[in-house]
């Protein structure tokens, strides 16, 4: 019995359906049936709300207007028009769907007085010829598949210029609808699966595979009858086995296009294994995507969930989904089993046929137990033969063709390879990458990275390996939406050598710029490169006091050695495609040819930063830092940058070289990505590197770090529903680089969503680049909940990962977070013998900041010499100065009982205290730490009311330590013990209660627990007085 | 009553002084309670934001984030003498911008769009993960369901309004509505799921969840 929803019921709702998001969601479904109590129509309401969360997140994530803006650039005027039109002899009567794939409308027959749906082709593709050829011989092949249990095809017409499809219109709703996020009674799952099963065995027997499969395609009629939508999107198959015949000719189904030219994403949870890998496919992808249909209904939930669409594949390609009877107990297990044989990876285990599935449901149905699926009946042939033929749709006429041949500061360039015809191969790669660096220095051009076209190759099913021949870097260059093409070649007159150019309009063809230069020895090709370049770019329309300020040649500049250029280039892109290690051992090379190559010896540094060794960071950015006078003016501010962000650790001066660069290379997107990372983050200013963060993701959509330094501006302040969606847009473009497994831990942590923290957590552990420190968080993550047997073991584990790859800096920061943990849950040895170990393994920074915390509270007097080591080798760092030795210096005036001094040696650390100290490594960052001891100073000052402000503020900023969020556990004690000490009982019993329930499933032999117990009963007895 | 109100606005406008602009003025006035003076600056503010928003949809190409959130921003610098402004002021412009903002974009897709019929009823063309990617809902369609859930809990409502329509943050929702950042937050997170749920199924639920059956 439905009750009318008023605004009284609507705020139970609203409460319930929060309460429920505040649980994991694994405790959901019992919170829920706990909290209605029977109301069924509330529960019922409160789970369609969830089930759709979710796909919610992304939902009105822009503003209006752009929504406003984007849809009137694309509404096609005569659209409009079509509601009440007679199109042949249908007359349109309502619209019932709409989106990429086209319009839907109900329509009337006249002629046989029927109801019908109509299908239009998209505006989009209607003009395209082929597209349009697909879509009726698709419709016709689709036409001829007469079954009950798929949704007839009645007519393919045209009229007006409009191609449709007329087809049985039906009433119900699809499976989707029908599943919300809860299991079907057995009843209704078999019949359905049994038809389901029918319907697709007829459509393979007739040699049609759908493709897509999933809830949203399959309809139950009023009658709970099945009904396979869209089969006229399907592809064809080769009759008869796989592979044997002469292959095919498939095409893609019309939302794939669409998919292809980047515009739509599809739908990737339903995809089978061979379908993610991109692999020919036949009949048995659709038998896996019916699995994962027959899970959802057996179940509810997706095989394999994921919020990011872009880590499904990979779960897919690797997991195995949760046993179906473990999230609905009442499945039997004859069920689960034929749902486990469909979801079988390799499709050679998997069912073969249809009619397979079908049978063992019909046997199910009919003694109602144990089916046991048999095994695969036969091996299949090879698949070689089976190839099949990938159509590209060319969107003819939907660039902008350029007409006059010269470029505008609002162009990108495309850089293919360059034809190496002197059988030496030193040129190979040599050459683009200088011409690269050479135009690098043009604040006028801008071509499009590397990075970039990795991702575009891997959009159009390209290996990131492939020869960047002219043909592909012209496709490249259609899908960026870039102007121009240019390519080179080099070849050998005798002794000599000639170098040629040619840039071409990458939409006409039409050359823009042609030129051929001689060089007379090897030694002079890098200057004969240097000199087209000039050329090219004074062609082209730059102004001439740009390119003479700008144009150091490449000998002086980069480097006069081609070998050594090489070696940096294959570096490069080493580490482009396969990660930074793998550009160590190039970018080595390269300094022993040269050893004044300072971008090698910059590039070199920032590498080892990024995998946490920061003594050999530091010492490979000075000396690029010396070489400076030899490089380019934009190899200048990078290498600048570099030495103070890295080296020196100067946040304010590396900012400043930051807004400097940005001004002479507006279109540079690394000075707004290097602002919005750890220089405004570590400084606080998280608005500010939200803002720059935005800047280089608009400028270099492809360079993961901006996507990441934007999502971490929201992650730090708290906003892990903004930071979701940004992440969610790196991954739709296919960029992942391991750093985002830690923020997508940092986000589950802050929604406190435990079986999401456990997936990262579980997706980390394969990855030598991220487990440390995955780990780690892991550690921080239960010290918070006070889960301290767990935390000790994830840190032992963090430690130990590190110490096998090699990292012995993360190690250490690793073991002194560890340190400053033990000492916070009242084991004081502990924290005194790790912080030692911590120092043996290296003394990095921050490694030793924590180490010297620790012994600075368990008062050992090593700490003296820490704190000098620091000032020493750190003068000029942002983060030693003003973070770790205040703090440092404050606890050993707190020990001396001297809170005055405490407090003033506090004082530099106040600009920068709300920072995220995060960005070297991970393990011990120092971030809130000022604030913590300046609380413990007024503490032991007697100053509760000031004490406890202190102890909030720390609270309240959780984002900034979500990396390792141990602090808040003392934090919260403190804060109590400070509201006692103002005489304010009743704060203090609050704060002592919140501590409660967030250690409710804490160990109960943990010190500190002990006391604040012992505290608590103290209040209440205070209390009663 | 007619007469002390009036009194009231010139009051208000003595009050601005010479070189304060009308906008203002009439701002000042209607935060100090005159409704005579929301009349008159609501037309003001309504022609600037849409020719603001005309000129945006005709010069920025779709997907360019780049000055879309600061509109409202934008017409509260060009309109009025913020110098002179408390933040009252601002608050109480926002509020009305942000009404204006969905009345305009709503009529404009009114105006170019397509009416939606009610959802999707049975050919699936799955919609749920177009929205998901594009982000674009209809905008009609929207204002519908807003209107619908204005009727159990219209501070939700205008929390969409300001956000997604105003462009305002969570901080400067917090301070028009005079209700704190995390009640912003959770209004905004069931309102948008909610919204969702009537954008996407429509009909899978009955007419939007006023009544079920």
């Amino acid at each position: 019995m439905a009750t009318p929803m008023d605004p009284q019921r609507w705020k139970q709702l609203d409460d319930l359906f929060q309460a429920a998001l505040d649980h994991p969601p694994d405790e959901r479904d019992s919170f829920l049936r706990r909290a209605c109590a029977g109301d069924e129509d509330l529960e019922r309401q409160v789970r369609s709300l969830l089930a759709h969360d979710d796909s919610a997140q992304g939902f009105l994530a822009g503003h209006a207007i752009e929504a406003a803006a984007r849809s009137s650039a694309s509404e096609d005027p005569g659209r409009e028009s079509l509601l009440g039109s007679q199109i042949g002899h249908y007359r349109l009567v309502e619209e019932i769907g709409s989106g990429g794939m086209g319009v839907v409308y109900k329509a009337q027959d006249l002629e046989l007085g029927r109801d019908v749906a109509l299908k239009f082709l998209p505006d989009e593709l209607a003009q395209d010829l082929s597209a349009l050829e697909r879509f009726r011989r698709e419709a016709r092949s689709a036409s001829r598949l007469n079954h009950p249990n798929i949704c007839t095809i009645y007519e393919i017409g045209k009229d007006s210029g409009r191609s449709f499809i007329a087809m049985e219109y039906l009433e119900g709703s699809t499976l989707k609808h029908r599943i919300q996020g809860r299991p079907l009674a057995i009843e209704t799952l078999v019949p359905l699966a049994i038809e389901i099963a029918d319907a697709l065995e007829t459509a393979h027997s007739a040699g049609i595979i759908h493709r897509d499969i999933k809830p949203a395609n399959i309809f139950v009629t009023g009658r709970e009858h099945a009904k396979i939508l869209d089969f006229g999107l399907a592809k064809f198959e080769s009759v008869g086995e796989f592979g044997s015949q002469s292959s095919s000719v498939v095409a893609r189904t019309i939302d794939q296009q669409i998919t292809a030219t980047g515009s739509v994403m599809g739908t990737v949870s339903h995809m089978s294994p061979e379908q993610v890998r991109g692999e020919p496919l036949d009949r048995r992808t659709d038998l896996f995507s019916f699995g994962v249909v027959l899970y959802e209904m057996a179940t509810g939930r997706l095989p394999f969930p994921g919020q990011e669409s872009a880590t499904v594949p990979a779960a897919i390609l690797k997991e195995a989904p949760p046993a179906p009877g473990s999230l609905n107990p009442a499945l039997p297990a004859g069920i689960e089993r034929i749902i486990l044989k469909c979801l079988e990876k390799d499709r050679e285990l998997r069912y073969q046929h249809a009619s397979e599935i079908r049978a063992d449901f019909l046997r199910f149905q009919s003694d109602g137990a144990n089916v046991i699926p048999r095994p695969a009946g036969r091996r299949w042939l090879s698949m070689t033969a089976a190839v099949i033929g990938i159509i590209v749709l060319s969107l003819a006429g939907y660039f902008y063709f350029h007409r006059t041949p010269k470029l505008s500061d609002k162009d990108t360039i495309v850089l293919a390879d360059f034809l190496n015809k002197t059988g030496d191969p030193v040129f190979d790669g040599t050459l683009r990458q200088g011409l690269a660096l050479q135009l690098e220095q043009s604040p006028f051009l801008s071509f499009i990275p590397d990075r970039r076209i990795a991702a575009t190759l891997a959009l159009m099913g390209k290996d990131k390996n492939v020869p960047f021949t002219p043909e592909i870097a012209r496709e490249v260059c259609e899908r960026t939406d870039s102007a121009a093409v240019i390519d080179g070649s080099i070849d050998a007159l005798g002794t000599k050598y000639v170098v040629g150019l040619t840039a071409r309009n990458c939409h006409t063809g039409d050359i823009i710029y042609e030129e051929q230069v001689q060089a007379q020895r090897k030694e002079d090709v890098l200057g004969a490169l240097t000199d087209i370049a000039i050329k090219f770019r004074t062609h082209v329309g730059e102004s001439l006091a740009t390119v003479k300020q700008y144009s150091v040649p490449l000998a002086e500049a980069t480097t006069p050695s081609l070998e050594a250029l090489k070696a940096y280039s294959t570096g490069q892109a080493a580490g482009i495609t396969q990660g930074a290690p793998h550009a160590l051992l190039f970018l080595q090379r390269a300094i022993a040819l040269d050893p004044n190559f300072a971008m090698a010896y910059a590039t070199l540094g920032l590498t080892y930063s990024s995998v946490g060794d920061m003594s050999l960071a530091r010492e490979n950015t000075t000396k690029a830092w010396q070489l400076r006078d030899r490089v380019s003016q934009h190899e200048k501010f990078s290498i600048e940058l570099l030495y103070q962000r890295v080296a020196t650790g100067n946040l304010e001066k590396a900012r400043q070289v930051c807004e400097m660069w940005s001004q002479a290379y507006p279109r540079d997107n690394y000075p707004h990505s290097f602002l919005a990372g750890g220089l405004l983050l570590g400084m606080g200013r998280f608005e500010r590197a939200e803002e720059e963060g935005k800047k280089a993701v608009e400028l270099a959509p492809d360079n993961a770090y901006g996507y990441h330094n934007l999502a971490n501006s929201y992650i730090l302040r708290n906003r892990p529903d903004e930071a979701r969606p940004v992440l969610k847009r790196a991954f739709d473009r296919k960029l992942m680089i391991h750093e985002f497994i830690g923020l997508q831990y940092q986000i589950a942590f802050l929604q406190r969503d435990q079986a999401e923290m456990d997936r990262v957590y579980s997706m980390s552990l394969d990855r030598a680049d991220t487990e440390d420190w995955v780990c780690n968080m892991a550690a921080g993550a239960a010290a918070y909940w006070g889960r301290l047997q767990q935390a000790r073991t994830r840190s032992r584990q963090a430690v130990d990962l590190a110490v096998s790859t090699g990292h012995v800096e993360r190690a250490s920061q690793e073991e002194a977070a560890h340190a400053v943990r033990e000492f916070f849950f009242g084991y004081p040895a502990e924290a005194r013998r790790a912080a030692a170990a911590a120092l043996a393994y290296a003394n990095n920074r921050d490694a030793e900041a924590g180490a010297g915390l620790a012994l600075a509270f368990v008062k050992d007097p090593r700490c003296e010499a820490l704190i000098e080591d620091l000032h020493r080798r750190f003068p000029e760092d942002t983060i030693a100065q003003f973070n770790h030795l205040p703090v440092l210096r404050a606890q050993l005036a707190l020990n001396r009982r001297d809170f005055a001094a405490a407090l003033e040696l506090l004082q530099p650390a106040a600009q920068y205290e709300l920072g995220w100290q995060g960005a070297q490594s991970s393990g011990f960052t120092g971030s809130l730490y000022p604030i913590y001891i300046r609380g413990q100073a007024y503490l032991a000052a007697g100053k509760g009311a000031e004490a406890a402000l202190e102890f909030q503020k720390i609270i309240a900023n959780i984002g900034v330590v979500s990396d390792d969020p141990t602090i808040l556990v003392p934090a919260r004690v403190q804060l109590a013990r400070a509201f006692v000490l103002a005489g304010e009982l009743s704060k203090a019993k609050a704060a002592y209660d919140d501590l409660f329930v967030l250690w409710k499933q804490a160990d109960s032999e943990i010190p500190i627990l002990r006391e604040v117990k012992t505290e608590y009963e103290q209040i209440l007895i205070r209390m009663r007085k | 009553m007619k007469k002390l109100r009036v009194k009231i606005f010139r009051i208000g406008m003595r009050g601005c002084g010479r070189d304060t602009g009308e906008v203002s003025c009439l701002l000042i006035a209607w935060s100090e309670g005159d409704q005579a003076a929301l009349e008159r600056l609501t037309p003001i503010v309504y022609n600037e934001l849409r020719r603001m928003a005309a000129r945006y949809m005709r010069n920025e190409r779709p997907g360019h984030t780049l000055q879309s959130t600061a509109l409202v921003h934008e017409a509260y610098a060009r309109l009025v003498d913020y110098k002179r402004m408390q933040w009252q002021n601002r608050a109480h412009f926002f509020a009305i911008a942000a009404q204006l903002m969905r009345r305009i974009l709503v009529e404009h897709a009114r105006h170019h769009g397509v009416k939606r019929g009610a959802g999707i009823r049975h050919i699936s063309l799955d919609e749920a993960p177009m929205l998901a990617a594009r982000g674009d809902p209809d905008l009609v369609a929207l204002d519908d369901a807003m209107s619908d859930l204005a009727r159990l809990d219209p501070r939700k409502v205008q929390v969409v309004e300001m956000r997604y329509f105003g462009g305002l943050s969570v901080e400067e929702t917090a301070e028009v509505l005079k209700i704190s950042a995390i009640t912003v937050k959770r209004d905004w997170s069931t309102a948008r799921t909610w919204l969702y749920r009537e954008l996407t199924d429509g009909n899978a639920h009955g007419s939007p969840a006023m009544e079920t059956t």
